[in-house]
């Protein structure tokens, strides 16, 4: 059912892509709003600037537009627009220069891991998820993204590799290590929110 | 195996988490902005630009220029070329004008530099102008 469900997706993409092709420029805006959120939260999490990712993700569907015909079809069309938005965002970072201080992950052990579970979840599910976010945007943007495109836009390992353009080992490694310190991170921030909003210890 | 199960938990963790958050919106024109601006480069494209003098006519005028140089050169009036008295070859002139040019060292050094530079301003600035086109 699930690989149905999922083709038509895909057929679907390319009805439009035809259409666009056959010189029906409005039969874009199907794919702007279907990749639009997609895009420009990539593009925010890269980023960080909600100005900068408006302005990069619309950049990343002209230039989508511009070289369609040049979609082949070998992969998804959004892994092929995520290749273009990732692209972009990091031309973004090289022409601002920004440059991350990465620091050392602490030891993560499992006990580490279930008692920053525990605090997370003695909040509320909007709260939590609001520290979650403010967490992740304090990790490196790479590790940031990465986690991003794994566990919220469920893209696999393969497509990971094609947009980013790294060896399955090293996304292997990056990933790991980007989970660690996403839970690091949580541990050092959540207790002081908690503190902070709930006016104890 | 202590070193999977912490693998699995750091993977449930992320994947607990993570997905709690709210995907983050565009401004709500953002599909008609982009629209616009996607209307806007295709009619940009309908209309292709052409030079106002074209190659050809480059070239001939490159050749009347030429040609006028070596007449004038060779201490005729200008007026004469259209007598068609074009009795003389290139191989008399050249070696000619190079017996009698004068130039001093200084000169030299400085036609020399002019044109290396010019030549590098060329490459950088097809280098510019690429980067600012497929930008």
């Amino acid at each position: 059912m699930y690989v149905i469900v999922k083709v038509a997706i895909i057929n679907n993409d390319q009805t439009y892509i035809e259409k666009i092709l056959q010189g029906n420029t409005n039969a874009f805006a199907f794919l702007v709003e279907k990749y639009k959120v997609m895009v420009f939260s990539l593009a925010l999490k890269m980023l960080k600037n909600k100005e900068e990712a408006e302005e990069v993700s619309q950049d990343t569907f002209i230039k989508a537009y511009k070289n369609l015909s040049k979609f082949k079809g070998d992969s998804k069309f959004s892994t092929w627009l995520y290749k273009i938005a990732y692209r972009n965002c990091l031309d973004n970072l090289k022409k601002n220069k920004e440059r991350y201080v990465v620091d050392t992950i602490d030891e993560v052990t499992i006990h580490k891991i279930s008692s920053t579970e525990d605090i997370l979840e003695s909040i509320s599910r909007k709260e939590r998820a609001i520290v979650i976010k403010k967490c992740l945007n304090d990790l490196p943007e790479e590790e940031r993204t990465l986690l991003w495109m794994f566990y919220f836009d469920e893209l696999n390992l393969k497509e990971i590799m094609e947009i980013t353009g790294l060896s399955s080992s090293n996304l292997k490694v990056k990933l790991h290590r980007a989970r660690k310190r996403l839970v690091s991170v949580v541990e050092k921030n959540v207790e002081p929110e908690l503190i902070n909003h709930y006016g104890r210890k | 195996m202590e070193e999977n199960k912490h693998i699995e938990e750091l993977d449930a963790f992320a994947k607990k988490y993570i997905t709690d958050i709210e995907p983050d919106t565009p401004s709500i024109d953002f599909t008609s902005n982009l629209m616009e601006a996607i209307h806007e480069t295709e009619n940009a494209s309908v209309f292709k630009p052409t030079p106002l003098i074209s190659s050809k006519v480059w070239i001939v005028l490159f050749v009347i220029l030429i040609t006028s140089i070596i007449y004038v050169s060779n201490g005729e009036s200008i007026a004469k070329l259209w007598q068609f008295k074009f009795n003389y070859s290139l191989n008399n002139i050249v070696p000619d004008f190079l017996n009698t040019l004068s130039i001093s060292n200084i000169m030299l050094y400085a036609c020399f530099f002019f044109t290396v530079l010019i030549f590098v301003q060329i490459y950088l600035l097809k280098a510019r102008f690429e980067n600012y086109i497929n930008s």
